[in-house]
């Protein structure tokens, strides 16, 4: 006879397998090019933003700065509504940043043993904090901003493990395979090939990415990981908005944990596991909104004295809510906006350095809408795009912005709009980029910025030398880059014709492959800047460009 | 509480003294010996590779095949069989490489790479001719991943047999190319170990040499700081060809690019020529198809006069074996 | 922790250590290289059609040489152009090869400035142009082409005329070696907007005034706003000064011309109602015009000059 095996056995099936759906995903967030296709149409072949498109809390935020939800936000719905009748079950069996909290949690540690995590596995008040956060969050992007990505569960994982934890790895992993490849034993280089060919189909990006703030991202994620040590599941019960809409949300739950008072002889062995900091134990009302329905405590109790029964008969505590607080984050958040606007960044000194993804919006509704999850950044094939740390001011921190001394943006790559969740890039096909596609056909060009020289660095101008790699690179046809042949004096003294190059700023698109060129690289004699940038009206410097 | 007292016999203190000395000892001979061995760390030396996959003359076959005709394939075909069959230039279990232009991301129109017809081609004869071994790479310039795809070569070569490679970073050995000017730099490893290399370059455009015809297509076996090339990009082109010494070159002039090189893009940039110009004699074939199609003289590419004084090839294409021929 | 896992743990480090060091290796050396040259060497006229012939053809009757004083014999009124570029020796002789008939004519000329004024005089344009010799075009069963001093003329008729014609083109352009290059100083002229193939060397009246020449004159631009390079090349730098005079005075008649010196040495600007606007300066031995100059007309002029020797 098949036992039907316990919940919370199934429970961990579940979580690993959207952890591996999660890590996959993640995986192959990147274009890995393909040996059999010669499609000139490149698009990825997962659906990588599915967590993204599933988070109730993008599309809230998305539909209140938007008014609307973009392309998949729609399949919120499947797991809100199912929420509303169950509760946060999400948070205890798919949420795969739940999982690794819960992962952490449950390691043996010294401040964790006995009465002291019998405790901390209580209800505690500060467990409140995530509904504040959620409200402060959900009130600015009523007001225009989606700061909300800081914390969402998602965002934060892409981000950190995209960003640094994955880079971080490939190169460890790189380092290592190099030890053997660079061995003089041929057995040991075969050894090294091999498992070099096949971490990089399962694990390697195809070359080494750096990211900006890399470090800081990482180190972020460990401190929040490691606090698991400390309170289990700190970032759940603390932090999460997400977790905090769906408490709310599971308010109407028809689900519910009762507690047979008969049963109970006080040993709290309900409590050792419990993910939600709900209160399982007898004695005290359960807390419905924290509960992550992780099912440990029903497998734990030795009397079943607990049950979670449809249309239960015990009522559940709410969330609680202190008014005061409450109105303290909604204050919040209506300021936040104001404040963060009126300094410098937004409306005046707009920094010439924030060069943004091709397909992004006008930088109000751009900011409205990113959630700075670091998709963008994670797929662009070229490693142009960064968390940025001030070139947007501080509500910009983490939005994409392209750095073409690292990458330049490929003529006829939309990778990036293509992963987009929310449309803060919005989707563009490589025909409206119109860099590489149907080029000459396409009336306006998607443009990012300008390009400038610097005379004093550039070779032929400043040291009567041969150079024009820039010239060669320019994408566009014709040539944003042109030259002139000038007779120069070289440091013998003796005349010398070069070819020194210009910039025609009508053809310009700002890819930026020519900072990315020049073999000035330390600090490039040509290099881009945001003026000239199609999604804005105002940063421009051309009265009108002519036709090319 | 009292500690326990144990007295130490005289045994046991020679045995601990003969430890300690032991212990002593062997930190200073350790510490001496690493002391020695103090050096300046150097980046790793440059190593020598092989140079050089030229074949025999064959004073009866042309230097030069000039064909034209409708299918690319059939070119390719064409010009191998005038120049004295594949099998001249390809025996039985050789490894060879075939190196088309992958360099931008741009679609075969766009006539930016080497047509994938022309490649597939060569592919099929080589491994007629019994090579072991067929490889199709280069070092792109934009992403490689873009570039070998959306050019059709990557899909084309593979169907025909090829094992295509694309360029990875830690795939680049550090080589004394033995140049005037290029020393040590990086190669793509593919490169350093085969017995026939095949140039398939596209003829373009470009603004400081002119045209990217034969001899510049090397750049493709390099990385590193390639852009630093263009200072001297004549003595370049020419150590680079130095160190190839290809079998056989082959310049794809189905589609040329005849303005905004090399990365071309707008479809009024290419010409439709329907011409493959192959041949044994790589100085006088950028010679050829530079005049042909841009009408450039020898006196405006320098390269090809230092490139025949080094013994590469003549620059003179009316002086050399030549067989023009219309399909 | 105890001594067991302590001790296990020390050795796991150190053996992780010395794999490291051990995994850890390399060589190399070094070598060098040599070099070589060119050649050249003068051509007999009738050493151009010695055997071997490609196609295997074979002379129908023997080789004919006309001379300055005997070409009116073969071409007619049409000899008057070619004694005007110092024509020397004309080498004629017919071929067949299987089922194709085959003329050929190199004319020997003095320079080959002249035999390039020859060769442009008698091409147009539209012609599909080939790569033999400094330059060369196809047309319906004929093949012309210019190399260092000769002027090559072949003509075919028959089953393929055509890689017959090419063959011996490419034969004859290897045996006359020589300079394979368009005359230098059309290289040294702006490339953009020309009008490829329009260059032309006159050795008489170039654009009517007899006093220009010789001349090189390159075409710009297309249609109604097509200018005309004029580069007028005298012996010395006052001769050019005398033409440039002889110029304005010309203008000052018959229509108006002014002193222009931002163009330059010996700049004016003048323009009379037949002849349209006129720009010119003068540089060394050369005189530099420009007829119905575009609006860039006074940079063209100041690059030509630049690069003129």
């Amino acid at each position: 006879m098949l036992q039907f095996p316990k919940l919370s056995r199934l429970r961990t099936i579940s979580q690993t397998l959207f952890f591996l759906l999660f890590l996959f995903l993640l995986l192959r967030t990147e274009f890995r090019g393909s040996l059999t296709a010669s499609n000139s149409d490149i698009r990825l072949p997962y659906p990588v933003s599915f967590f993204f498109e599933i988070d109730p809390l993008v599309a809230l935020s998305n539909l209140l700065a938007g008014h609307a939800l973009y392309r998949g936000l729609l399949l919120c719905l499947l797991i809100l509504i199912p929420t509303m009748f169950l509760g946060r079950f999400f948070c205890g069996w798919i949420c795969p940043f739940g999982s690794i909290h819960h992962y952490f949690s449950s390691l043996r540690s010294e401040r964790k043993r006995g009465k002291q995590l019998i405790e901390s596995n209580r209800y505690k008040r500060w467990q409140t904090t995530k509904y504040y956060l959620l409200i402060v969050s959900l009130v600015a992007a009523v007001f225009g901003t989606g700061i909300v990505g800081w914390l969402d569960p998602f965002s934060f994982l892409v981000r950190s493990l995209g960003l640094s934890i994955l880079p971080a790895t490939d190169y460890g992993v790189r380092g290592l395979l190099g030890l053997f490849e660079r061995s003089q034993y041929a057995w040991v280089q075969n050894v090294g090939s091999g498992l070099h060919f096949l971490l990089g189909l399962l694990l390697l990006s195809f070359k080494q990415p750096f990211f900006r703030l890399g470090i800081w991202l990482g180190a972020i994620f460990v401190f929040i990981v490691i606090l698991n040590l400390r309170i289990t599941r700190f970032w759940c019960r603390a932090l999460c908005p997400l977790g905090a809409l769906l408490g709310m949300v599971s308010r109407w739950s028809v689900l519910g944990l009762v507690k047979n008072p008969e049963h109970c002889n006080d040993c709290n062995r309900c409590l050792l596991r419990c993910q939600g900091g709900d209160d399982p134990v007898g004695g005290v009302p359960w807390h419905q909104p924290e509960c992550h329905l992780c099912m440990n405590c029903v497998d734990e109790c030795p009397e079943h004295g607990l049950r979670f029964e449809w249309f239960p008969a015990q009522k559940s505590a709410g969330t609680n809510l202190q008014r005061r607080k409450v109105l303290t984050g909604l204050a919040a958040g209506a300021v936040f906006v104001p404040l963060a606007r009126a300094t410098p960044g937004f409306a005046a000194e707009h920094h010439e350095r924030l060069l943004r993804p091709p397909g992004a919006l006008d930088e109000g509704f751009f900011l409205s809408r990113c959630i700075r999850c670091g998709q963008c950044m994670k797929v662009c094939p070229n490693n142009a795009l960064h968390p940025a740390f001030s070139e947007a001011g501080l509500e910009g921190l983490s939005t994409p912005v392209l750095v073409p001394r690292i990458g330049y943006c490929e003529a006829s790559c939309v990778l990036c709009s293509q992963v987009c969740p929310t449309g803060a890039i919005w989707e563009i096909t490589a025909k409206q980029k119109g860099w590489s596609v149907d080029v000459g056909r396409m009336e306006k060009p998607v443009r990012l910025g300008t390009a400038f020289y610097d005379r004093g660095r550039c070779l032929p101008w400043a040291m009567a030398t041969d150079c024009i790699v820039c010239e060669e690179w320019c994408p566009t046809s014709p040539k944003a880059i042109y030259f002139r042949s000038a007779e120069v004096i070289d440091p013998t003294g003796n005349p010398k014709q070069v070819k020194q190059p210009y910039l025609d700023p009508a053809q310009c698109v700002g890819c930026g492959a020519c900072e990315y060129a020049c073999p000035v690289h330390d600090h490039p004699a040509v290099y881009v800047t945001s003026i000239g940038e199609s999604r804005s009206r105002t940063n421009q410097v051309l009265l009108n460009r002519r036709k090319s | 509480m009292q500690p326990e007292t144990q007295p130490v016999s005289r045994r046991d203190a020679l045995i601990k003294l003969l430890r300690v000395a032991g212990a002593g000892a062997g930190a200073a001979t350790l510490g001496m010996w690493l002391s020695k061995q103090s050096l300046r760390p150097e980046p790793a030396l440059a190593v020598a590779a092989r140079r050089g996959h030229a074949v025999a003359q064959d004073p009866q076959r042309p230097e030069i095949a000039v064909i034209t005709g409708e299918d690319p394939a059939q070119l390719a075909r064409q010009a191998l069989e005038e120049l004295g069959g594949i099998h001249r230039f390809v025996s039985r279990g050789d490894v060879v490489l075939v190196k088309p232009n992958i360099g931008w991301d741009r679609t075969p129109e766009q006539a930016a790479n080497t047509n994938p017809d022309v490649v597939a081609e060569v592919v099929r004869q080589c491994s007629n001719a019994g090579a072991k071994r067929v490889i199709v790479t280069d070092t792109s310039c934009n992403d490689p991943r873009r570039c070998f795809q959306r050019s059709g070569i990557a899909a084309a070569a593979q169907a025909a047999g090829a094992q295509v490679i694309l360029p990875d970073p830690a795939r680049f050995k550090e080589v004394d190319l033995q140049g005037e000017i290029l020393r040590a730099w990086p190669v793509l490893n593919p490169f350093l170990n085969v017995d026939k290399v095949i140039n398939i370059p596209i003829a373009k455009h470009h603004s400081l040499t002119g045209t990217t015809l034969g001899m510049k297509n090397w750049y493709g076996m390099l990385g590193g700081p390639r852009h630093q090339l263009h200072q001297k990009i004549h003595e370049s082109l020419v150590d680079l060809a130095d160190f190839v010494r290809p079998t056989l070159t082959m310049v794809d002039c189905y589609r040329i690019l005849v303005r905004n090189g090399p990365t071309g893009g707008n479809l009024q940039d290419v010409l439709l020529k329907k011409t493959m110009v192959a041949g044994t004699n790589p100085v006088a074939l950028d010679a050829y198809v530079a005049k042909a199609f841009w009408n450039l003289e020898v006196s405006d590419l320098p390269y090809l006069t230092m490139a025949a004084n080094r013994g590469l090839g003549t620059y003179e294409f009316e002086k050399v074996r030549m067989q023009i021929k219309a399909l | 922790m105890n001594k067991q896992l302590s001790i296990r743990m020390i050795t796991m480090f150190l053996s992780a250590l010395s794999a490291i060091v051990a995994l850890q290796a390399q060589t190399a050396p070094p070598k060098a290289t040599p070099a070589k040259t060119r050649s050249t060497a003068p051509v007999q006229l009738a050493s151009l059609l010695n055997a071997p012939l490609p196609g295997k053809a074979a002379a129908q009757g023997s080789a004919q040489t006309y001379n300055p004083d005997t070409l009116y014999q073969y071409i007619d009124g049409g000899a008057d152009l070619y004694l005007l570029y110092d024509f020397k020796a004309l080498l004629h002789q017919d071929f067949r090869s299987g089922p194709t008939d085959l003329t050929v004519d190199i004319y020997e000329m003095s320079k080959p400035e002249d035999a390039f004024g020859i060769y442009a005089s008698e091409r147009s344009p539209g012609y599909k142009f080939v790569v033999f010799g400094a330059e060369g075009y196809r047309d319906k069963g004929i093949l012309n082409f210019v190399q260092d001093r000769y002027y090559v003329k072949l003509s075919s008729s028959g089953a393929s005329a055509d890689p017959l014609l090419d063959q011996f083109a490419h034969l004859l352009s290897g045996r006359i070696g020589g300079v394979r290059s368009l005359p230098s100083l059309l290289g040294k002229l702006p490339r953009e907007s020309r009008v490829l193939h329009s260059e032309q060397y006159v050795k008489k009246d170039p654009l009517g005034h007899a006093f220009l020449a010789p001349s090189y004159i390159v075409s710009y631009g297309q249609g109604k706003q097509q200018s005309k390079l004029v580069i007028s090349v005298a012996s010395d730098a006052q001769s050019t000064k005398a033409r440039a005079e002889q110029l304005n005075k010309h203008f000052k008649q018959s229509g108006e011309s002014v002193a222009a010196p931002e163009l330059g040495e010996g700049g004016i600007r003048a323009k009379n109602s037949f002849e349209g606007r006129v720009i010119a300066r003068t540089q060394g031995r050369y005189l530099i015009a420009l007829f119905n100059p575009s609006e860039n007309g006074a940079e063209i002029l100041k690059t030509v000059a630049q690069n003129l020797p």
